[in-house]
């Protein structure tokens, strides 16, 4: 067998943001197309960082898009960051796919980022979580509240974006789902009024949040876990992530 | 033609092609120079990269300032992984390092034997990015590839047409015996 290797996109990658919180090490980096070929259908296959274990995404792969000549997207990950030193260099590796499904290629992109102080991140975000299995082309979800007991942020919205054909087949008691069967599945707590029954309290978790797709296989697209404040009965902070939903076609 | 004119169509010729060799052409500020383009691996074996690395950019790079990136392979066969970092230099403007080795190539055990292309480029913290170097790798005593049952057919009809073509003319062949007795 012999792979004709040019003409080929050169995808690379450019600086891009690190934020290292002490706890969890943020990185995004853009993957540009320098080259004078289009790179078709991108997906990321894996993302590390040295020998750290990463956190999110839990599964891959993440679709970046159609990268023309002189375009960019962007690959994100989570990576916890206990005991890396501020000042250390390490390398990022990104690993991908690039054309059509009849004519998949791999690509590899490189760069090291220096670990920087640890900092805040500009934002606080909820500290929420969303697990998911998949078993026969359905996918099921549980949310996980983690703030610490006490705190005021009960979960109560649940969002996720697909990239496939989509039914809901599972909504826990209490909530009520929204979607348009292709791009988004929305999940909303019915409570109207304190003390919202429904919402998930911290330290506890809430099953039964099911969608089914024609197709068995699966990749990462980004999911908002919303929360509502019971001491002020305002809207609460919010948890965005990558999860496993249905995967495209290309 | 007169001769003042071919003396003015030579001159302007040459003019031409002068200012075609003088037109500025942008060259790669960063370099890079893998050693061998070509390289045997047995599936399941890692093959090693080393090369030079030529520094125009303008600026000391450090090692871990520089970047490579792999294209255009077969993600099922090959896994490249950047070497370069791991020992630490200093690459000073207008100046070059070599043999230093760059990357690994794994090549996943099961891989059909064959020849499988890779891209590799360069990138540095700045921006500036290499060409693309085209690189071989030619797996050996992998999994041979499982002919198909026309091809097994058409070979074995070549053969049986062989036998044939050989046992025809080896009985004509055959000495002829005489039983003449001189008297």
């Amino acid at each position: 067998m012999v792979t004709v290797v040019t003409p080929a996109p050169k995808l690379v990658g450019a600086e891009g943001t690190v934020i290292n919180t002490g706890s969890e090490f943020f990185v995004s980096m853009p993957l540009s197309n320098a080259g004078a070929e289009r790179a078709p259908n991108v997906f990321v296959t894996g993302m590390t960082l040295g020998a750290v274990q990463r956190v999110s995404p839990q599964l891959f792969p993440v679709y970046i898009g159609q990268l023309a000549p002189g375009n960019s997207g962007v690959a994100r990950a989570r990576f916890r960051s206990v005991g890396l030193v501020p000042g250390q260099r390490l390398l990022l590796t990104v690993r991908g796919t690039y054309g059509s499904s009849s004519a998949q290629l791999g690509f590899v992109v490189n760069r090291f980022v220096t670990v920087p102080p640890i900092t805040a991140l500009p934002v606080t975000l909820l500290r929420a979580r969303i697990q998911a299995t998949l078993q026969s082309a359905v996918w099921n979800y549980t949310l996980f509240n983690d703030e610490p007991a006490g705190s005021p942020q009960r979960l109560a919205a649940l969002s996720i974006t697909v990239a496939a054909p989509v039914s809901v087949t599972g909504t826990p008691s209490g909530w009520v789902a929204e979607t348009d069967n292709f791009t988004y599945v929305g999940w909303l707590a019915v409570d109207e009024q304190l003390p919202y029954p429904s919402h998930v309290a911290p330290g506890t978790s809430l099953g039964g949040f099911q969608i089914q797709s024609p197709t068995a296989l699966s990749e990462s697209t980004s999911c908002v876990i919303n929360a509502w404040r019971h001491d002020t009965d305002a809207a609460g902070l919010v948890m965005t992530d990558l999860v496993a939903t249905p995967r495209r076609a290309i | 033609m007169s001769l003042t004119f071919r003396a003015c169509f030579v001159q302007l010729f040459l003019a031409l092609t002068a200012g075609i060799s003088l037109l500025p052409v942008q060259a790669a500020v960063i370099t890079l120079d893998v050693n061998s383009l070509s390289a045997p691996v047995v599936a399941g074996d890692t093959a090693t990269f080393s090369g030079t690395i030529t520094n125009r950019s303008g600026v000391t790079l450090e090692s871990t300032d520089l970047f490579l990136s792999f294209s255009a392979f077969d993600f099922d066969a090959l896994t490249p992984t950047q070497v370069l970092g791991s020992s630490l230099f200093s690459l000073l403007n207008f100046t070059f390092i070599a043999n230093i080795d760059l990357f690994t190539v794994e090549v996943a055990a099961g891989t059909l034997a064959g020849t499988y292309g890779l891209q590799v480029f360069l990138s540095d913290v700045n921006g500036n990015v290499s060409d693309a170097t085209d690189l071989r790798l030619v797996v050996t005593n992998g999994v041979q590839p499982v002919p198909e049952p026309s091809t097994v057919a058409t070979v074995g009809l070549a053969l049986a047409l062989l036998i044939l073509s050989r046992r025809r003319p080896s009985c004509r062949r055959m000495p002829q015996q005489s039983f003449e007795t001189r008297l």
